[in-house]
C-alpha cells in the first residue's frame, strides 16, 4: 500500500523532538489535499531528541516504545518533584534519578549495545518535558504503534533501574550552598553538599562489595574471568566488557549478564573503570583499569 | 522524618475543601510570584476577571481570605474553611500569573543553574539574590516560622517555589499545578501555628 512520510519537530529552547512515521497515502480528491495529522502514522515509526548543552548536542534516537517509556517517565518523574517527594523513575528504556537539587540524571537505552547519559538542569528538564507532552497529545496511538523486534534484554526493567542505584529516594539540599555568610570559595560537590548522600561512598569498594554478594562461581571453573568494567559515581556498574575468551563465554552466568560490553561515551560525570576478576570459590577481585 | 502521606485521593471527588497543605502551598506560589515582581492582587484580580473566576475572586478581601487560610500565615487562618472550587480558581490563576512571567522564571533559574555549576552563591546572582531577598524578607514577616527558620532552609523553599513556578507556566500548568496539589503529602505545621500536628481540622477532610 502506497504511504507517505510524516514528520514533526517540537522545539524549546534547549532541546528538539523529531518524530517520524508513515501513514497510508490519503486517496484522491479533497483527502489527498491536505496532510494527514500524526495521528495516521501507523508504521515504521522513529524519533530523534537533541539536548542541547552549551555548545554541544546530545542526540537520542527511539522507537515508538522508547518514546511512550521516555513520555511516561518524564512525566511521573516532574510529578514527583512537583508533589514535594522528589525520586527516581524508569521504565524499560528510561531511567531519570535527581543528582541534587537542580539536576537530574537521565539514562536511556540506544540499540542493542549502548547506553546514554544526559545530565539535565531544570530548565533542561522543563523544556524536555514540554516536548514530550506536546508530542503525546499528537500521538495519541503511540501505545498500538508496531515495534521492531528487538533482543529480550534490550528491554529490561531491572537493568535500567539498576542505573538509579544511590539515587532514586534522597536528595541533597542546597544545603551550605545557599549561605551568603561564606565569602570563601565553597566546598567541593565531593564533599557532599550536592552530591546524592548514597553515592559518597568509595566506587571501587561499593563494586567490590556488590559483586562479592552476587558473584557464585559455578561448578568446575578452574580460570579467572576478567572484565573492564565501567561505574558511575555510585560504583553501580554501567558496562561490562570481556578481556579474556573465558569472560566472553560465561558472561551470562556473571552479575554482568545484563549489562552492555559498550561504556557510554562520552563516560558520565564521576564514571571510573575497572578490571574485575571473577574467580572459582566465588573469589572477586577489583582493581584500578590501566 | 518520613512526611504524612495525605489520604486524599488525587481524583477524590469527595474532596469538597481544600486542605491544609493546599492552602499553604497555594499561598506560597503567590509569595514566590509577589518576590519575582512585587505587589500581586491587582494582578491577581486582573487575571481572575480575565479567565472569568470573579466568582471566587471577586475583590481583594476575597484574596485576602484565601491567602489568610494559610495555616502557616501569622495572622492565619488554618481555620478558615477554602472550597475546593476556589482554590482551584486560585491555582488556575497563579498558573496563569506564571507564564506572563515565564521570561523572568526562567532568566532566574538559569541563573541559579549557572552559578551552581560555578560553585558560586545564588546569593551573589543579580536576579536569583534579588528573588531570595524579597521571599526571605516577606515570609519572615508574615510566617509563624519566620522567625526561627534558617536563612538556609527559607532560601531553599524560595528556589523550590521558583522551579515549580516554571513547571506551572507552561500552557498545561494549571492541570500541573492542580494534579501535584493533590498528591502532595501533608506537610508538618510548625509550632505556633493553628493546626500543630496532631491537630484535625474538620474542613481539611474530605465528606464521607
Amino acid at each position: 500500500m502506497p504511504s507517505l512520510t510524516l514528520t514533526q519537530t517540537y522545539h524549546q529552547p534547549t532541546s528538539t523532538l523529531t518524530v517520524r512515521g508513515e501513514a497510508p497515502l490519503p486517496r484522491q480528491g479533497i483527502e489527498a489535499s491536505a496532510t494527514p495529522p500524526l495521528q495516521a502514522i501507523q508504521n515504521n515509526f522513529e524519533c530523534q531528541l537533541e539536548i542541547r548543552q552549551g555548545e554541544t548536542t546530545k542526540t537520542l534516537r527511539g522507537d515508538s516504545v522508547w518514546l511512550k517509556d521516555l513520555i511516561t517517565v518524564i512525566d511521573r518523574y516532574v510529578g514527583f518533584q512537583l508533589s514535594g517527594t522528589p525520586k527516581g523513575a524508569f521504565s524499560g528504556t528510561v531511567a531519570i534519578r535527581p543528582l541534587d537539587f537542580i539536576f537530574h540524571r537521565l539514562t536511556v537505552r540506544q540499540g542493542e549495545d549502548r547506553i546514554a547519559q544526559v545530565d539535565l538542569s531544570m530548565t533542561q528538564l522543563y523544556d524536555l518535558l514540554e516536548n514530550l507532552s506536546q508530542a503525546a497529545e499528537d500521538l495519541p496511538q503511540l501505545d498500538k504503534l508496531a515495534t521492531p523486534p528487538a533482543p529480550a534484554w534490550y528491554r529490561q526493567p531491572p537493568v535500567i533501574a539498576a542505573l538509579l542505584a544511590g539515587g532514586i529516594a534522597l536528595v541533597a539540599g542546597v544545603g551550605l550552598w545557599l549561605s551568603r555568610r561564606d565569602p570563601s570559595p565553597p566546598p567541593s560537590s565531593q564533599q557532599g553538599q550536592l552530591t546524592v548522600p548514597e553515592a559518597s561512598g568509595d566506587p571501587q569498594r561499593r563494586l567490590e562489595s556488590t559483586l562479592a554478594q552476587q558473584w557464585q562461581s559455578p561448578p568446575g571453573l578452574q580460570e579467572r574471568l576478567v572484565y573492564r568494567v565501567t561505574v558511575d559515581g555510585t560504583g553501580s556498574p554501567l558496562a561490562a566488557e570481556p578481556e579474556n575468551a573465558l569472560a566472553r563465554e560465561r558472561r551470562a552466568t556473571t552479575p554482568f549478564a545484563n549489562l552492555p560490553e559498550v561504556a557510554p561515551d562520552p563516560l558520565p560525570r564521576g564514571a571510573r573503570q575497572f578490571r574485575v576478576s571473577l574467580g572459582p570459590a566465588n573469589q572477586v577481585e577489583v582493581d584500578t583499569a590501566e | 522524618m518520613e512526611p504524612k502521606q495525605t489520604q486524599l485521593d488525587p481524583q477524590a471527588p469527595s474532596l469538597t475543601t481544600a486542605t491544609a497543605t493546599i492552602k499553604a502551598q497555594l499561598d506560597l506560589l503567590l509569595l514566590g510570584l509577589e518576590s519575582l515582581s512585587g505587589e500581586i492582587s491587582e494582578a491577581v484580580l486582573a487575571a481572575a476577571k480575565t479567565l472569568n473566576l470573579e466568582e471566587h475572586l471577586g475583590d481583594r478581601v476575597a484574596l485576602w481570605r484565601l491567602r489568610n487560610a494559610n495555616p502557616l500565615r501569622r495572622t492565619s487562618g488554618g481555620h478558615k474553611k477554602v472550597e475546593i472550587e476556589e482554590a482551584r480558581a486560585l491555582a488556575k490563576v497563579i498558573a496563569y500569573l506564571a507564564a506572563q512571567q515565564q521570561a523572568r522564571i526562567r532568566s532566574t533559574l538559569e541563573q541559579l543553574e549557572a552559578a551552581l555549576k560555578q560553585e558560586l552563591s545564588p546569593f551573589r546572582q543579580p536576579l536569583v539574590g534579588d528573588y531570595l531577598g524579597e521571599f526571605i524578607s516577606h515570609y519572615r514577616s508574615r510566617m509563624v516560622d519566620g522567625d526561627v527558620r534558617d536563612e538556609d532552609s527559607l532560601a531553599e523553599l524560595a528556589l523550590r517555589i521558583l522551579i515549580e513556578l516554571l513547571f506551572y507556566s507552561s500552557p498545561r500548568g494549571a492541570e500541573r499545578l492542580w494534579k501535584a496539589l493533590l498528591s502532595r503529602p501533608e506537610m508538618d505545621l510548625p509550632a505556633g501555628s493553628n493546626l500543630e500536628e496532631g491537630k484535625v481540622e474538620s474542613d481539611a477532610l474530605p465528606s464521607s
